[in-house]
C-alpha cells in the first residue's frame, strides 16, 4: 500500500509534523465518526486508502488471512450507503459509537514521502440493543501535506480480534 | 421432569414445527445429549494436525476435546479431561506437544492419551487405579473417522460408519478436495467467531433457505450493485462485487438453483445453477487442473457449483469457495458460527485470495451479508417468544419433490424440503433412545 511518489512537489520544504499535529488529527477523525459524518470521515483517505481490521494479531496480509474488516473506498462507499436503506434491518436502531483515543506516538516519518506511521490505543464502545466494548491499537499510515494528512491504511488490531465477536455494525 | 418420545414426537409435524423447539432450554439441554453427543460431528481438518504433536481443542456438543497427530501419524479426538481429578488439561487452542502434563497434581499424558508419569506414583499401588488401570489413561471418544482430510467423531457407539452416514452428500466434500490438482485441502491460519444471539437451527436451516436472500441481503448486495455502477461503471468486473451481487439474484434464479436432500438430515443447494457459478475465470487454475486431471475431467469437477452443503447437525461447507462453518451452540438462545477457509493445494494463490475476499465480506461479524442473517435469526428468536401461533410452517412446495440418485431427493430451490429433512432427523435422533429424564440430559 505503499507509494512513493510524494503527495506535495514541496515535501522537503515542510515543517515536520508533531505528535500534537497527528493527537488533533486522530482526535478529529474520531469525532466524524462518533458524530457519524461517514463521506466527511472517508474523504481523510487517500484515494486508495485501506480500512482493514485483522481477524489474528500480528496478521500479516490482508489478501491470503482472513479479516474481521477490510475494506478499500469502494466497499466503504458501499457500507456507508447501506448506513441509510431503509431494508438494512440490523441497523435498525441506528446503533451509535463513542471513541476514546490516546497513547499516540509517532513511529517513523519520512521526509521525502511525507508518509508517517504512527500508533495509538483505543477504546470504543458501540450502542445498539446492548453496549459493546472494544479496545486494542489502531495503526495509521498518514500522508503529510505540510498542512494536514490524509490516511494511506488505518489498521486496527483488536485485543480480541481472534475471539468469539458479536456483530459490529460501526468504524473502530 | 420427564420428556417422552410420545411429547417430542408431537413437536414435529410434516409441514409444520413446534416453537418450542427454539426457545425452550429444556429441549435444547436434550438436543445436546442425544443431537450433537449423539451422532457424527465435524472436529476438523487433519491439516490442522499436520506435524506428529500437533493438536487443537474444541468441543463436540458441550464436551471439551483435543485432537492429536501422535508419533505414528494417528489422529486421535481425546477428551480434554486429566484422567486424576478431571481438570481441563490444556487451555490452548492450538499447539504441538508430546505431553500433555496437567497444572493440577502434574499427571503427564502422551498424545496419543497414555498416562506417561504420575508423582508419588506409588500410593495408587493396590487399588484401583493402580498401573493396570486404564483409567489412568485419557479417554478418546468413542469413535473417530476420516473422509477425505475431514475429521469427524461420536461420543456415542450407536452410529453408521461415517461414509454410510455422509452417503450421497459426501459429493459435496468430494468436489471440493478434487478441486486441488494435487487432490489435497490445507486449512489456513485465520479462524471468524461469530456470535449469534438466536438458537443453532436457525443457521443450519438459513443455509439452504433460498427463498431469504433476496429480502434480507437487498441491503447488502443491491447497495453493492448500485454504488459499483455509480462509481466505476456497469463493464468493470470488481471481485468484491461479482460476490456480493448474486445474492439479489431474483426469485427465479434461486428457485432454478435446486435443493438436495439426503438421509440424516444432509442438504445441498446449488442442483442447478449456483450463485458461484459466474466467478471470473483464473487461467493459471485451469491449466494447473487440466494438467492434472485431463480436459474432460476438469470440465465435470467444475461443472458442479454448488451454494452450500449441510452435513447435519454442525458441519457446512462451501465446495467453490473453500470456506467451511462450523455450528457451536451456547445455549438455546447462543450460537457461535466458526469459519475455516482451505487452500486448494496446487493451485494458484488467486483461488486463496477469492476464498478469503468471500469470506471477509459474507462469513464476518463486521461485515454486510452475515450481519443480515443473524439479525433476521435474533428477531426470530424474540418472535417465536409469542404465543401468537405455536407451529412454524415448513409448507412451502410441500410433496412437490422427486427421487434422485445416491438416495438424494430433490426439489425447486425454494422449497421448504430442507427444513422437512432436517427435522425428519431431528426427531430421529432425540427419540432414539427411551424416555428421558431432564436431569438425565444435564
Amino acid at each position: 500500500m505503499t507509494s512513493a511518489t510524494p503527495l506535495h512537489p514541496q515535501t522537503s520544504q515542510m515543517a515536520r509534523p508533531t505528535r500534537q499535529d497527528v493527537e488533533d488529527f486522530l482526535i478529529e477523525e474520531a469525532a466524524l465518526l462518533d458524530e457519524q459524518e461517514w463521506d466527511r470521515w472517508n474523504d481523510l483517505f487517500t484515494d486508495d486508502g485501506l480500512y482493514w481490521v485483522p481477524a489474528t494479531l500480528g496478521q500479516e496480509d490482508p489478501y491470503t488471512h482472513v479479516s474481521i474488516m477490510l475494506e478499500d473506498p469502494l466497499l466503504r462507499k458501499v457500507r456507508i450507503k447501506r448506513f441509510s436503506a431503509p431494508d438494512a434491518y440490523s441497523l435498525q436502531p441506528f446503533p451509535r459509537s463513542v471513541h476514546l483515543i490516546s497513547n499516540v506516538r509517532i513511529e517513523d516519518y519520512d521526509e521525502d514521502s511525507g508518509l508517517l506511521k504512527c500508533r495509538a490505543k483505543f477504546i470504543m464502545l458501540e450502542y445498539q440493543r446492548k453496549t459493546q466494548t472494544y479496545g486494542g491499537t489502531v495503526r495509521h499510515d498518514l500522508r503529510w501535506d505540510g498542512d494536514t494528512f490524509k490516511i494511506q491504511q488505518k489498521r486496527v488490531d483488536l485485543i480480541n480480534a481472534d475471539g468469539v465477536l458479536d456483530c459490529i455494525n460501526l468504524y473502530f | 421432569m420427564l420428556v417422552t418420545n410420545e411429547q417430542l414426537d408431537g413437536l414435529v409435524r410434516a409441514d409444520e414445527v413446534h416453537r418450542s423447539v427454539y426457545v425452550d432450554p429444556a429441549i435444547f439441554d436434550l438436543e445436546m445429549k442425544r443431537i450433537f453427543e449423539g451422532t457424527w460431528i465435524f472436529v476438523g481438518h487433519d491439516s490442522q494436525v499436520a506435524k506428529p504433536g500437533d493438536f487443537i481443542t474444541t468441543m463436540i456438543g458441550r464436551q471439551s476435546v483435543i485432537m492429536t497427530r501422535s508419533k505414528g501419524g494417528q489422529v486421535h479426538v481425546l477428551y480434554n479431561r486429566c484422567a486424576h481429578k478431571g481438570a481441563e488439561l490444556t487451555s490452548e487452542r492450538e499447539g504441538n506437544t508430546k505431553t500433555f502434563r496437567c497444572g493440577y497434581h502434574g499427571w503427564v499424558f502422551g498424545n496419543d492419551g497414555t498416562c506417561m508419569h504420575i508423582p508419588a506414583e506409588p500410593g495408587y499401588d493396590d487399588t484401583g487405579f493402580g498401573p493396570d488401570s486404564c483409567k489412568r489413561n485419557l479417554q478418546s471418544v468413542a469413535k473417530v473417522d476420516i473422509y477425505r482430510g475431514f475429521v469427524f467423531a461420536s461420543l456415542s457407539e450407536d452410529v453408521p460408519p461415517l461414509t454410510e452416514w455422509l452417503g450421497g452428500a459426501a459429493t459435496s466434500i468430494d468436489n471440493m478436495v478434487d478441486r486441488s490438482p494435487e487432490g489435497e485441502l490445507e486449512c489456513v491460519k485465520g479462524v471468524l467467531r461469530y456470535r449469534h444471539d438466536s438458537n443453532w437451527k436457525f443457521f443450519v436451516e438459513n443455509l439452504n433457505d433460498l427463498l431469504h436472500a433476496v429480502v434480507a441481503h437487498n441491503s447488502s448486495s443491491f447497495t453493492a450493485r448500485r454504488v459499483a455502477k455509480q462509481e466505476v461503471g456497469e463493464d468493470v468486473v470488481i471481485p468484491a462485487i461479482e460476490i456480493l451481487a448474486p445474492f439479489t439474484s431474483g426469485y427465479s434464479f434461486f428457485d432454478q438453483m435446486g435443493v438436495m436432500t439426503y438421509p440424516n438430515g444432509h442438504s445441498f443447494s446449488g442442483t442447478g445453477k449456483s450463485i458461484h457459478a459466474a466467478y471470473s475465470d483464473i487461467p493459471d487454475y485451469q491449466n494447473a487442473m487440466e494438467a492434472a486431471y485431463g480436459e474432460e475431467r476438469t470440465k465435470e469437477i467444475f461443472s458442479t457449483n454448488r451454494h452450500n452443503t449441510v452435513y447435519y447437525p454442525s458441519l457446512t461447507i462451501k465446495g467453490a469457495i473453500q470456506a467451511i462453518r462450523v455450528v457451536r451452540p451456547i445455549s438455546v438462545n447462543e450460537t457461535v458460527i466458526e469459519t475455516y477457509h482451505l487452500r486448494l493445494k496446487g493451485a494458484p494463490e488467486q483461488l486463496l485470495k477469492r476464498t478469503i475476499l468471500y469470506s471477509n465480506l459474507i462469513n464476518s461479524s463486521a461485515m454486510l451479508v452475515g450481519p443480515d442473517d443473524a439479525e433476521q435469526y435474533r428477531r426470530m428468536q424474540k418472535g417465536l417468544m409469542t404465543q401468537a401461533n405455536d407451529w412454524v410452517s415448513m409448507h412451502r412446495y410441500l410433496g412437490r419433490e422427486e427421487e434422485d440418485k445416491d438416495g438424494g431427493t430433490q426439489a425447486i430451490g425454494s422449497s421448504d424440503i430442507v427444513f422437512r429433512n432436517q427435522f425428519k432427523e431431528w426427531l430421529r435422533l432425540m427419540t432414539k433412545g427411551s424416555d428421558a429424564s431432564l436431569e438425565d440430559a444435564a
